[in-house]
Order: structure tokens, then sequence, then C-alpha cells
């Protein structure tokens, strides 16, 4: 029999227990304190390393100076002076310089293009969105207007100085094609490429890395260029006028089912052609439809390629029954150039597929003998040089500037051809393209860029006796904001 | 200099966290806070420092003279001079073009317009300084007698240029007397990083979407377009402005300051009274304790206070008339709200209380986004089914689609994880280490994210920024 503990020895048990208890507490807040302390400690070093190893690296990394993706010379450190610093300007272009030339920024770039390439699923059969989409316009019902369009006539002016018959044309007269309306013109080309794509920046991103402007351009706009080359034809009488809004990659290889991202641009050019009264249009569109399996268009630029320039030159010199030289070794010399990343791998938002993905570049140097003077925007001469720009001399985002040296004032090129045929070419930068293959079938060529130059057009060409006036852009440019541009240098 | 960006984060901050760690002496260290937040305000436009230094000046003056005058007659012209002045400045720096453009309009003059750039973070320092010198007229702080202090007070950088608005009295004791200590550092270091990843991360990747939507061209966005678009800039706005009190908020606590917070989660709110108890808690309380009080013909009027808290906070966002709609909208609901009582609204289901309340936001972000009243009625044509381009698109699907993961895991920052996790963690040490450890992690994939994003985002300047 278990003897009984007497009063005295259980209190004491109990305050041992409790004292035990008490100690074992505080054992346990203690390693709470002490874990909890070594926890902050822990933080405290992860956090505080992080911020020293990127101070070091921002402070002692190799910090560049171009951004070739870009294609811009990145900031530079601003000179300290107290006028400077005053006025703000050091503070701010310092604090642009240090951001802006983040060692391994192209690194980084490609990473916040990778994060925002995954903030979302991929919809339908793999579309990521991260632009703007194109306002598109449906078309205008013209119904009820009586066309009074008058079929216009190339007229060509007889050379005693012509060396050559071969025209490439053997009409005599081009009609304006407005008759030929289907609006189904990208079912047409549906098959192109069935494997769908993704939306970046304001651009569409094939899966095999070929990205598209999402232009279309506007019905309204496409009116008003119209009645502003009405007017052109009207001042200058007898000489040609021609219209070649060029439809860009979008219209070829948007895949069907996301057409309704753009707008149409056949549509648009083709309501843009019937307000046309004597002026010829030029139907790249249907040339272009049959060599869509070559590379007519940059994959990762906005613009045509040169093979697409050269299509839409020969189809304008056949309108215009003039010589044409054909694409071969013999008339051309082809350069080429690996790596090419366009304007789109910007507008994308640095997509990192268009990156990845860059394409061959090609340009063809004409092989006859011309020269080429340049002019500023108020037509004086400024200096007679290449036709062509060493592409070597270029940053790659900029290997489309290689063309009549990029978007110049104005540019005359005097050639070897002698057949009393003059051409103005009126343009956006997609005109850059055709000069060079039009070396031999106009013996004077002008080349006037609608944004920069501040001359009269027509007034040029009544001075220099111009015989045709091709106007040549895209769709976006001639029914945008360009109109104005026309007008104002007419 | 904004916080979200490459110079702040890795120059500005370390540097400074250098220099205040090297200098021992309290004095010191309010020395280098001094400096350091001067170089911050001068930053880009260091005229603007002069005003600041006015205003300083200005006020430690106006608290003297109240803690030394004994007529309240006097003290009541002082302090009332005081508030013209800082009344004022607010009234030409930031309003001065909206009142004549105003005065033009309705009485066909044709006074010049001033063009006055506003300066950076009036509208929150000079609140900072009327609630000091109305707290010592009223006699709840002592006035500074140390022109430095009130000076460390009104510029301490961290809450400067976006808030919150951090009354004396909070921190007028860590003047003079303050220690960080391990668990300070760590949980403001902690609280900096969230902060920049709620902007960098968050916020500003919501923005794009907000740019591609409501941003564009509100007159081709559909129903379903519209909806989403002013959402997502609801979840923008939300991760914006509280990622900068969070920054404000860790970067105090790094230097010993301990701030109010500023966002308790607003919208988990049931009704438009709790929305504004948890949105910008520190402009909420200087209206409630600086505004309701005041009396009008000796008698005070409930109604017309709230009109009156509602017209300012309104005003307080912009001189523009939508900021005066926006809050008289809130203020109608709220008022709406007092009338019905809260007994009565706890008796509505949850589930309609927090339709209501979010249809309520919504819309009225739709009022405080389009300063163009042209703008703002396609707005609100858009959201019902008079908008004529229709109900939906395939656009929102794609962009919806697009940025599904960034929109679920904003959806749910905006519910209080941290709390949650706090509460998990104390089940035992073993998941509280476990819990912190993980956090640690967490912060490290945060801040190296935040930073490489940041070299894309020198430009997305706090939206707060200029209020």
């Amino acid at each position: 029999m278990a003897e009984k503990k007497s009063g005295k020895q259980l209190a004491a048990e109990k305050e041992e227990r409790e004292r035990r208890m008490e100690r074992q507490k505080r054992r346990i807040l203690a390693k709470t304190r002490r874990r909890e302390n070594n926890l902050c400690s822990l933080n405290i070093a992860v956090i505080i390393g992080i911020f020293v190893f990127g101070a070091l690296f921002m402070t002692f990394g190799e910090r560049p100076t171009q951004s070739v993706e870009e294609n811009r010379n990145l900031a530079e450190c601003p000179d300290f002076t107290f006028e400077s610093y005053f006025k703000g300007d050091f503070t701010k272009q310092f604090a642009e310089f240090y951001n802006d030339t983040v060692p391994m920024r192209s690194t980084f770039k490609s990473m916040i293009s990778a994060f925002r390439a995954n903030l979302g699923v991929k919809y339908g059969s793999g579309e990521t969105l991260h632009g703007p989409l194109p306002t598109i316009e449906t078309r205008p019902d013209t119904s009820s207007r009586s066309s009074s369009s008058k079929k216009p006539v190339v007229v060509v002016t007889p050379s005693s100085s012509a060396t050559t018959t071969s025209s490439t044309s053997t009409t005599t007269s081009t009609t304006t094609s407005t008759t030929t309306t289907s609006s189904s013109t990208s079912t047409e080309i549906k098959d192109i490429d069935p494997n769908g794509g993704m939306m970046s920046g304001t651009v569409f991103v094939l899966n095999d890395g070929r990205a598209l402007a999402l232009s279309g351009g506007s019905y309204s706009g496409g009116q008003h260029y119209a009645e502003t080359l009405n007017q052109y034809k009207q001042i200058l009488g007898d000489v040609n006028v021609y219209s070649l809004v060029s439809p860009t990659a979008v219209s070829f290889y948007m895949p069907e089912e996301y057409a309704h991202l753009a707008g149409n641009e056949w549509d648009v050019i083709d309501y843009t052609n019937s307000f046309f009264d004597g002026v010829i249009p030029i139907d790249a569109y249907s040339v272009f439809e049959q060599h869509t399996a070559e590379n007519i268009f940059m994959r990762t630029d906005h613009h045509w390629s040169s093979l697409g320039a050269y299509y839409a030159a020969r189809e304008f010199a056949r309108v215009a029954q003039v010589d044409f030289a054909e694409l071969n070794d013999e008339n051309f010399v082809t350069v080429t150039r690996e790596g090419y990343v366009g304007t789109l791998y910007g507008y994308s938002g640095e997509n990192q597929l268009i990156r990845d993905n860059p394409e061959t570049f090609t340009y063809y140097k004409p092989q006859n003998d011309f020269t080429t003077d340049y002019y500023t925007q108020t037509l004086e001469y400024q200096y007679t040089g290449a036709l062509m720009l060493d592409i070597d001399s270029l940053d790659v985002v900029s290997w489309y500037l290689v063309n009549i040296c990029g978007d110049n004032y104005a540019v005359n090129v005097n050639t070897d051809c002698h057949n009393g045929r003059r051409l103005m070419i009126v343009k956006d930068s997609y005109g850059n393209a055709l000069p060079p293959f039009l070396t031999n079938s106009f013996e004077e060529i002008w080349v006037v860029d609608m944004r920069y130059f501040e001359r009269s057009v027509t007034e040029l060409c009544k001075s220099e006796g111009i015989t045709d006036v091709l106007f040549a852009m895209n769709p976006s440019s001639a029914t945008g904001v360009n109109q104005e541009n026309l007008y104002n240098i007419m | 200099m904004i916080f979200s960006s490459l110079i702040f984060m890795y120059l500005f901050l370390p540097l400074c966290l250098i220099v205040y760690g090297l200098v021992k002496p309290l004095k010191g260290k309010n020395a280098v806070l001094i400096v350091f937040s001067l170089i911050f305000y001068a930053w880009g436009e260091p005229v603007r420092i002069l005003f600041l230094l006015l205003s300083a000046v200005i006020n430690y003056f106006v608290g003297i003279g109240i803690g030394t005058v004994k007529s309240e007659k006097l003290q009541k012209l002082i302090v009332g001079g005081g508030l013209v002045y800082n009344i004022g400045m607010i009234a030409v720096f930031k309003y001065s073009g909206f009142l004549v453009e105003n005065v033009n309009a309705i009485f066909g003059a044709k006074f010049p317009v001033p063009e006055i750039v506003i300066m950076a973070g009036i509208s929150f320092y000079t609140f900072q300084i009327i609630s000091y010198i109305v707290d010592c007229y009223w006699g709840k702080v002592e006035p500074q007698r140390s022109f430095w202090k009130l000076l460390l007070y009104i510029c301490l950088f961290p809450q400067l240029i976006a808030g919150p608005i951090v009354r004396y009295s909070t921190i007028a004791e860590e003047i003079d007397n303050r220690k960080t200590t391990k668990k300070d550092l760590s949980e403001g270091l902690t609280r900096l990083v969230l902060g920049l990843a709620k902007k960098v991360v968050l916020a500003d990747q919501l923005f794009r979407i907000v740019e591609n939507t409501i941003g564009k061209s509100i007159e081709s966005l559909t129903v379903a377009g519209t909806w989403y678009g002013i959402i997502i800039y609801s979840l923008y706005i939300y991760f914006d402005f509280s990622g900068y009190s969070d920054m404000a908020i860790g970067m105090g606590r790094i230097f010993g300051f301990h701030f109010n917070e500023n966002f308790n989660h607003p919208y988990l709110c049931k009704d438009i009274q709790e929305f504004w108890q948890r949105w910008h808690i520190s402009l909420g309380s200087f209206f409630r304790d600086y505004l309701m009080p005041i009396t009008f013909f000796g008698h005070r009027n409930k109604y017309f206070s709230l009109f009156l808290v509602w017209f300012c906070t309104g005003v307080w966002h912009g001189a523009s008339w939508n900021y005066v709609i926006w809050g008289l909208y809130y203020g109608a609901f709220i008022v709406l709200e007092t009338v019905i009582g809260k007994k009565r609204i706890n008796k509505i289901p949850l589930a309609v209380r927090h339709i209501y309340t979010k249809l309520v936001i919504f819309i009225g972000y739709g009022i405080f986004y389009f300063e163009d009243f042209g703008q703002l009625g396609l707005f609100f044509r858009n959201i019902t089914p008079l908008n004529p381009n229709g109900w939906s698109s395939s656009f929102e699907a794609m962009s919806l689609s697009a940025n599904l993961w960034l929109i679920i895991v904003a959806i749910i920052c905006t519910f209080p994880l941290i709390d949650l996790g706090k509460k998990y963690a104390e089940r035992s040490l073993e998941t509280k280490t476990a819990m912190s450890i993980a956090g640690t992690a967490a912060c490290a994939v945060l801040l190296v994210t935040s930073s490489i994003l940041m070299v894309d985002a020198t430009t997305n300047a706090f939206l707060y920024w200029n209020y």
C-alpha cells in the first residue's frame, strides 16, 4: 500500500512541477526568440545581400553604350555643372544614364520579354495579347455614288533618244481595277500559315517567328488620299500619275482565324482606287499574291523586302510601259547579310520569338551607270553620293535604310537610260526600295519623301519635265497621317 | 526620383543606409536623413526645395508662436495665418490654372492661365504640416522647438512624395528617441520588397492592359471591354498606391519610424463606408479629424460636414471637375448608407453587399480616370446596353487569357495573405520557421524579379506622385 504523502510533500512536488514548467516555458521562449532572431538575421542577410550585389553590379558592371535591338545610342553620363544641376538637367540626365545603361541590358530585356509572354495562357491556337489593336473600319456604302471616274491612259512621250523598245508591257492602256471585289481575300490565302501565333505589342507573331504589323488603313482616309491625287493629276495635266498603295505582309500571311485583328488592306485599296479620276492605280496586291511563297516581305520588319519591291516595280514598269531590267546577275549584284532583326522586334515589345528567328537580308545593286544627288527639304543641293549605303556601316535593325541612303528629303538619280521618261516618286519609307529597280527604266528619277519635303512637288515636276509621278506607300501611310503631307507639298 | 527605379534602389538607398549606419548619434542620424531627403526632393527640380524649406520655416514659427502666446485670440490668429499660407500654397501650385480656366469659362474673361508645374508631393507634406499646426493649437502635441527636427518630420523622404500622411504625433517621440531593432530591419526590408513587387510586378503590368483598353480608345470598346478595362484599372490603382505606401512604411521601419497603415485590403469591404476606412486611411482620417469638427454659423451639421469632406476629398485628388464629381459620388453613397443605417445594411445578404460595393468602386474609378467629360460620357454609355460596339469581342477574351495568371495573382493579392500566413505560422515553431524561410525565399525572388523589370520601368511613375 502506497504511503500517503503529506500535505507539505504534495505542495513541494507541485511547486517543483510548476518550476519545471516555468523553466520549460522559458526555454521554449528563449528558443523561439533565438529562432526568430536567426530567422530575422537570415531575412536581413538575404535581402541586404541582394541589394549589395545589385549595387556593386550597377556600379562596376560594364555599361553598354548602344542598343542594337532598339537601334539607338544609349544615354550618356552627363557632365556636372552647377548650371545644369540647378536647372534639374544633370539629375534627370544622370538618372536616365543610370537606368538606360544597365549592365547586361540586352539580356534583361529578353528576360522581361519572356516574363511578359508568360503572364497568361495561350488563346485559341496560341495568341498572347499585350498591345493595342488597330481600329478597324467597315467599308462605307458607296452603292449610290455614281461612278464618274474616267479610265486613265498612260501617255507615252516619244523620245528621239530612246534606245530600247523592249517594253514588258503589251497593252497601251491600263484601267483602274475596281471591279473585282471579293471580301474573302484572306480565304484565298488562308493556308499559308495555319499554325497560329501570338499578339505581342502591336504586332502579331506567327509561331515560325514571322512578325506582322497590324495595319489596315482607313476608308475615309483612302477617299481623301484619292481626292488629293486627283488634284495632283489635275494640276499636272498630261503627266501620268500612278498610285502604288502596297499591301503589307499582314494581308498575305495572317492566319484566317485572326484576320479580324487587322483591317482589310485589299478592300481599303480597292475602295481608294474607286475614287481616282485620271490617276492610274498599280495593283501590287495581285502581283504579290502570286509570289507569297517567296520572301517578298521581311519577316522581322514592317517593310517589304527588296524582292517584293522588285515585283511591285516590275508591275509599275509594265503599266507605265517602260523597259524593265530583270533581276539577274547581269543587271544586279546581290548582297546578303545574315542575322537581320528589324523594326517589328521593337514594336512587339522585344518579343523573344522574333529575336530568336533572325532572317537573311538581301538587296540588289543595279549595275548600270547613274549618278545620285541628294538635296535638302528646301531643294538645296547637298552632295553627290551612292544610291545604296554601305550596309556594313548600318546597325542591324537599320539595314532597310540601305536603299537610297534612307529617308532622305529629296534625291535625284540621273541614269544611262535615254527614253525621255522622267519619274517623280513621292513616297514613305516603302518607296525607298523602288528606285534601284527603275534605273534602267527612266532617264531621271526624283524621289521625295512626303514626310519631310517642304517644296511643291507639282512645281518641281514642271521645272524638271517630269513625265510620270508615282505615289508609293503603304495603306496606313496613304490613308492615315501622311494625307496632310501630300496635300501640303502639292 | 521614384522608388521603383534602379537609381533609387541601388544607388540612393544603399548610400543613405550606409551613411546612416556609420553615423552613431541620433542627432547625426537625423542630419543624415535630412540631407538625403533634401537630395531626394531636389532630384530633377532643385528649385522646389526652396518652397519646401520656406514652408518648414514659416510653420516652425507658427508652431512656436502658438506655444508661446497665451491669448487664445492671438493663437487663433496665428493658426489661421498658418492655414491660409498652407492652403494658399496648394491653391497656387495645384489649382491656380484650374481656377482661372473656370473663371474664364464662367464669366467669359480672358485672364492668362498660369502654367505652374505641380510640385511633387505638395498635397501630402502640406497636409502633414496642417495636422501639426492644428494639433499644436488644440494642445494635442507640444510645438517642436528644434527647427531641424520639424524639418525632418516634414521632409522625411520615405513619406514625402506620396504619403502616407504621417501625423506629427505619430513620430514626434521617435524623432528624439528611436532604435532600429533587428525585427524592425527585417520587417522593414520585407515590406519594402513587397511594396516594390506590388508596384513593378503587378501594377506596371496591369497598367499595360489599362493602356490597351480604356486608355486607348473608349469609343470602340464593347460593354465587356469597358468593364474589363475599368476592373483592371481598379486593381492597378490599388497595387500602385498601396505598393508605394508599403515601401514608405518599410523604409520608415528600417530607419526606426513606425508609420500608421494606409491600406487595409480595401476590396474586401462590404459597404462604402468600410471601403474608405480601408482605402488611403491617412487621408480619410485627416479629413475626419480636421475637417469634420469645423462649425459653420455656430453649429455643426452632419450632412453639410459630409458634403464638405467629400468635396475636399475629390478636389484633393486633382484640379479637374471629374475628381470633384468622384468625391461627391462617394459622398452620396456615404450619406445614403448613413440614412439607411448600419443595422439595416448588415441584414442585406453578404454577396449582394459585395456586388454593390464593387460596382460603386469600379464605376467610381471610371469617373476618376476620365478627366475629359466627353470620354466620361462614352464610358457611361459603354458600360450599358446602349453601347453601339456590342456586348463583347474576341479582344477581351484574348487579353484576359494572355494575362490570366497576372490577373489571378493580382486578385489573390487583394486578400490579406500575409496576415493569414502569419496566423498559420503561429501553430508551431517548426511551421513558423518553415514559413519564415519560405517568406525570405519569396522576397529574394520578388526583389530579383522586380529589379530586372525595373530595367524597363524607368518611366512608370507612381500614380499618386502629383497629388
